[in-house]
């Protein structure tokens, strides 16, 4: 295996942009995104689909890019977290607002993945309960300990906008 | 030789408050992010023997790969006057690439240098290594034994630090006890999974100094690893850091920053790397330990007496467990008044990943031991779990097992916070409760001294725009540090923080910092950063006090303005006080160090001012254990600690209630595992964190001192080694069975619970 | 490695014939995660995402017997299908458990069948509802019974060149119920440590038909038909359940990992066997 891996012309379109790319046929579409594109919100962390930090909707469903070889993505949509608004008025969809108003990062890594699965199940159901959220949600990992605050976007994202600031701990000054 | 990563380019600085929306959407960027035109890509051969000699090194076929640069081994550098290839915290035993030997599964072994990392990967699958194995030693109580196999000839009895502690005289007293508890308890060796992987690229400039780009959380410490790696002025390496997705003590001290800067030196070129997950789980551990503790107490369940003696396995290489071993030591007590303890520690090196700083660094096994032994002894005793820990815990004035006599101990505050919310609320439903269900409740409290001696500088300046900035040292990995800094600085110059810019580490241009770990940079950092705005705020004042015939203490500062209280004329913001001063920009300049003498203890007893304060965490579970299966759910857990001076309420509950969901993995699921030598699980299938669905609800308290001139306390890691006692003595709560072995797994609850029921028919 | 893809099973079938160390590639979960992990090393890829001439390849159809799920019906599309719920309610809770949502919203019925994948769920669910997968080399169809497919750690009946075209799936009568319990003995992600299908037939109140496979305990679906054939005729109850249970747990020879020894996965089939038909009974078993 002294040559390199083949490569194939594809064309992909990449948040309602279509790309014209030569991969080699082992790349997998998290490495284009990351590597040609300079996609920065789709992110490797597992390798293997566990995580979600590569969360990438095709055609509107959420998949692992790091499972997807770019070659498959032929003629496909592909939605990336920071695209995911691009084509509407707002900066950014219902789902990634409800992680803003409930403050659901720390370090952050894992959330642009969250956020896009989450408005992907909600627009695909949109009476969707918050529990369907969280079964929807169960593979998307985060290190810090963010889940209350997801939790708490995805009951913002059932309920629908409110004014509500996040809770804060009870504080007791001596 | 190679152009500049960025030469001369000013420090990274972002606005720290108002970052959500590129944190949802993915456009906030981590140190992975960073990509330099024209770097080419290494990948590192690692050893697949877990101790052994290397006989040859074959990289022919890697060579003939198109688009293939370089591949160097351990030989190359021992060959290399310019480097010295050795390097660790306390003592240098670890080789930048294997030198002759290997000593774990996953070291590097020589690095494949190519013009991508897919080609650089294919390459070194076809770097041949020939490793005359040698016997090899996992467990760190096997490797102290006389025939073990050493993994350095330099450190015999793979001796990788010992320590004691003599606090009275224990073992005098314990004969004295009215009650003596003994037992042991082990926990193993984890990951800290951080999310983003490992990353960094190094980068020779024409006038032979080194740059390197890196994800790390102690730029300094990595700028004197490498001038002293590469026989450099530290003056003469820059270090440039960036946000972290995650780090929990992996990214600490020198990790791929050594290979960027050997390969970029080997090909004249950037060479970039990145880790795979694999490969972050063989680059650092926790420590695993295992921990006797012998306790007496008189009549009344009072403390007499603790002997503790502890073994840490290090891994391959010592880095800081030389020192850490004995940080980890002195927590051991617990936080009690004992007054008489002895502590015994042993590291050990054995032929396993090499281990580091883990959040809670050093304290989840000594917790782990004292807070289960709590409950044991409170059992025996017949006395309740809390109401023993309420009797025992340390209060002002109390000794310390170094010596300390405490101040600012809220620990039965703490407690009482978390037993009124485990008892007060009603218990969560659950729709599944049948006969095979059970509930219980379990507390558990933790000491963790912060690093002392320590020192942080800083500076925060305006120019003539009026924009401010703080710049530091101190690395943003998802704790909201960079938020702080910029919130604190803002309230010393009444200015809105969001108007505050924040540095990213650059050791060209931001001031030092030890280290971001052990919950310090609020508390260091911070002081150093509000000492800074404070200078700054004079300096302005001064500007503008003269002209206006007032003293500087008299000018008033507001919504980043001056003005003058009796003349509402004299009113100038800071962008016109630079202006008008002419200097271009007001820079303030503020450090923090700790006193002199702090953290000096005695060689031997390890008696002495330890620490500047001590972070205190108290945490409560409640469990359901199903008695068929041994699973363990945790439903709710309530994280209590005292903040000092309280930033922000938000990021403090935060990290109190991430940090005992951190907690959760390891108190339940998560263990590296080891056969024949070899990782297991260095996968996110095979090594599970919790997901969604695992987490317990969560609440939490934050004590805090409520006077703005109080210093605030680290809270980073206060919940998070308490949460497997927490959880194990609730299970012991619900079902009457004591777990000693981390993590509490189904199937271990399970054998116990067959094993009670065996014991229960014969009695 | 070349990237292939024909517009017919023919071709398929001969490109695969054609080339010794070619993989087929449908949803590629599997597939890219080995090449990913080095574990495979195929000269070519033939993906059959561009097969045009399968009749119902991404369809879910009732048929005069039940259901027939494409090969590339995604395994979220299973899930999902009221068809599935309606007449095999266990094989849409199996699909709807494998992995996480991403992977089932890549993964396809055929990929799922041709990997063999001992811990994944809806193997042993297919086994327990007696269905059979068609197969087709592009000359060729024939029917293998699910209980056959499977003859190894990812492995099965499949020769060269034959692809999973469909999974046929007999529909529930009156009386049958079915379901699949996925137990985890770590996170709630986890893969499972035992998996248990089951499916009953009831007639006047005693069982008729009675199928327990178990998933995740060995290299393929378990099940013992002589210990389910003594429960024939006799009501779904606590007994039955406990001693079909014991049996199991005596017969099995499970596997020993990190999510369970040998000898929890035996305690946990005995207790999730148990579990799983009184579960069934609660279902309607006792009416």
């Amino acid at each position: 295996m002294t040559e390199r891996t083949e490569s194939r012309p594809v064309e992909v379109a990449v948040d309602g942009r279509t790309r014209a790319f030569d991969v080699r046929t082992d790349e997998t579409l998290l490495e284009t995104l990351r590597d040609r594109c300079g996609t920065t919100s789709v992110r490797y962390c597992c390798g293997i689909g566990v995580c979600g930090t590569c969360t990438v909707l095709l055609d509107g469903d959420a998949v692992s890019s790091c499972l997807l070889l770019t070659v498959m993505a032929e003629g496909r949509q592909v939605t990336t977290p920071q695209g995911l608004a691009a084509t509407s008025c707002s900066a950014i969809s219902s789902a990634q607002q409800a992680f803003v108003d409930a403050g659901a990062f720390q370090c952050s890594y894992c959330i642009p993945g969250m956020a896009l699965a989450a408005q992907a199940a909600i627009d695909r159901d949109p009476e969707a309960s918050v529990d369907h959220l969280v079964d929807e949600l169960a593979g998307n990992l985060c290190r810090c300990g963010s889940y209350p605050q997801v939790r708490e976007a995805l009951e913002r994202l059932v309920s629908g906008p409110t004014d509500d600031t996040a809770t804060t701990p009870e504080e007791v000054h001596q | 030789m190679s152009p500049a990563l960025n030469p001369g380019a000013a420090p990274l600085s972002r606005r720290a408050v108002g970052d959500a929306v590129d944190r949802v959407r993915g456009t906030f960027t981590f140190a992975v992010d960073r990509r330099i035109e024209g770097t080419l890509h290494a990948v590192a051969v690692r050893s697949v023997a877990p101790h052994g000699r290397i006989t040859s090194i074959d990289a022919a076929d890697a060579l003939a790969v198109p688009g293939v640069v370089a591949v160097i081994d351990g030989s190359h550098v021992a060959a290399d006057d310019g480097i010295s290839p050795w390097y660790g915290e306390n003592r240098a035993d670890q080789p930048v690439l294997a030198i002759g030997k290997v000593r774990y599964v996953g070291e590097p072994v020589a690095l494949v240098i190519a013009d991508s990392r897919a080609t650089a990967e294919a390459a070194a699958a076809q770097v041949w290594v020939d490793i005359e194995e040698l016997p090899h030693v996992v467990d760190p109580v096997l490797a102290g034994a006389p025939d073990a196999p050493q993994l350095h000839d330099e450190w015999p009895n793979n001796d990788s630090g010992t320590w004691t502690l003599v606090h009275g005289d224990a073992e005098r007293a314990m004969a004295t006890a009215a009650h003596v508890h003994t037992a042991t308890y082990t926990s193993p060796a984890q990951n800290h999974v951080p999310m983003e992987p490992h990353s960094a690229t190094g980068a020779w400039l024409p006038d032979g100094s080194l740059e390197v780009w890196t994800g790390t959380q102690s730029p300094y410490v990595v700028r004197q690893r490498l001038a002293t790696m590469f026989r450099l002025d530290p003056d003469r390496v820059r270090v440039r850091g960036d946000s972290l997705g995650g780090a929990f003590g992996s990214k600490i001290d020198l990790r791929l920053e050594g290979l960027v800067a050997l390969a970029s030196r080997a090909v004249g070129a950037p060479v970039r790397m990145e880790l795979r997950r694999d490969e972050v789980f063989q680059s650092a551990s926790k420590h695993a330990a295992t921990v006797t503790m012998t306790t007496g107490v008189d009549e009344d369940g009072l403390l007499v007496a603790r002997i503790i003696d502890i073994v840490w396995n290090s891994g391959a290489y010592a880095l800081q467990t030389p020192r850490s071993s004995r940080t980890g030591m002195i927590r051991s007590p617990g936080p009690y008044r004992i007054p008489h303890v002895l502590a015994r520690s042993v590291a050990r090196y054995t032929n396993t990943v090499p281990t580091g700083p883990f959040r809670g660094a050093m304290t989840g096994q000594v917790c782990w031991a004292h807070e289960s032994a709590a409950d044991e002894i409170a059992a025996e005793l017949g006395v309740d779990p809390v109401e023993w820990r309420r009797r025992n815990l340390l209060r002002d004035g109390d000794a310390f097992a170094t010596g300390d006599v405490m101040h600012e101990m809220h620990y039965v505050d703490l407690l009482t916070a978390v037993d009124d919310a485990l008892t007060a609320d009603a218990p969560p439903t659950s729709s599944t409760r049948t006969r095979t269900r059970r509930r219980g409740r379990g507390v558990a409290a933790v000491l963790k001294t912060t690093r002392t001696p320590t020192r942080s500088e800083a500076q925060v300046q305006v120019d003539a725009e009026g924009q401010v900035a703080v710049r530091t040292s101190a690395v943003e990995m998802g704790q909201g540090a960079a938020a702080s800094l910029a919130e604190m600085a803002a309230r010393r110059l009444d200015m809105p923080a969001e108007d505050v810019s924040v540095s990213w580490p650059d050791t060209g241009w931001t001031p030092f910092d030890q280290t971001t770990s052990s919950s310090r940079t609020t508390f260091a950092t911070g002081l150093a950063v509000e000492r800074a705005a404070s200078d700054l705020r004079a300096c302005i004042a001064q500007q503008v006090a003269q002209p206006w015939g007032i003293t500087p203490d008299q000018v008033v500062h507001r919504d980043g303005c001056v003005s003058s209280p009796g003349d509402p004329a004299q009113r100038m913001t800071y962008a016109d006080v630079v202006r008008s001063s002419g200097a271009g920009e007001l820079v303030g300049t503020g450090r923090y160090e700790t006193p002199p003498g702090a953290g000096r203890l005695d060689p031997e007893t390890s008696q002495g001012n330890v620490s500047v304060h001590f972070h205190q965490g108290v945490v409560g579970v409640e469990v359901e254990v199903d008695t068929e299966t041994g699973r363990v759910h945790v439903l709710r857990a309530h994280g209590a600690t005292y903040a000092g001076r309280l930033i922000d309420a938000e990021r403090a509950r935060k990290q109190i209630e991430g940090g005992m969901l951190f907690g959760l993995g390891q108190a339940v699921m998560e263990e590296t595992l080891y056969e024949a030598g070899q990782m297991i699980n260095p996968n996110l299938s095979d090594y599970q964190i919790p997901s969604l669905l695992d987490v317990p609800l969560t609440s939490s308290t934050v004590l805090s001192d409520a006077d703005p001139d109080a210093e605030p306390h680290g809270i980073g890691e206060s919940t998070v080694p308490p949460m497997a006692p927490a959880v194990a003595n609730a299970v012991h709560d619900a079902v009457g069975v004591r777990i000693r072995d981390l993590p509490v797994t189904a199937e271990k609850v399970l054998r116990a619970l067959r094993e009670k029921q065996a014991d229960d028919r014969k009695n | 490695m070349k990237f292939l893809r024909p517009e017919t099973l023919g071709e398929a079938a001969a490109l695969a014939r054609e080339h010794e160390d070619a993989k087929f590639i449908s949803g590629g979960t599997a597939v890219v995660l080995m090449l990913q992990q080095r574990l495979i090393f195929p000269t070519h890829l033939i993906s059959l995402t561009g097969v045009t001439d399968v009749p119902g390849w991404r369809e879910v159809r009732r048929t005069e017997t039940g259901l027939r799920i494409g090969g590339g019906v995604l395994l979220s599309a299973v899930a999902r299908s009221a068809h599935v719920r309606e007449l095999a309610p266990s094989l849409a809770s199996a699909a709807g458990v494998v992995g996480n949502a991403r992977i089932r919203n890549q993964a396809t019925t055929g990929g799922n069948v041709a990997e063999s994948d001992y811990a994944s769920d809806p193997p042993s669910v297919l086994v327990s509802l007696g269905a059979t997968v068609e197969v087709d080399d592009g000359t060729a169809a024939r029917i293998v019974p699910a209980a056959e497919m499977f003859t190894d750690f990812f492995t099965t009946d499949l020769r060269t060149g034959e692809v999973v075209t469909a999974v046929h799936v007999p529909a529930a009568g009156p009386g049958s119920h079915a379901s699949y319990t996925k137990f985890c003995s770590r996170s709630a992600e986890d893969r499972p440590c035992v998996g248990v299908a089951t499916a009953a037939r009831l007639q006047d109140g005693v069982l008729a038909s009675l199928e327990v496979v178990l998933g995740a305990v060995a290299a393929i679906p378990q099940r013992w038909p002589e210990v389910t054939r003594a429960a024939l005729g006799r009501p779904l109850d606590e007994q039955v359940a406990q001693e079909v249970a014991e049996e199991y747990a005596m017969l099995v020879d499970p596997i020993d990992d990190h999510r369970g020894s040998a000898w929890y996965r035996r305690e946990m089939v005995r207790v999730q066997v148990r579990r799983s038909l009184l579960e069934l009974a609660g279902d309607g078993g006792a009416a």
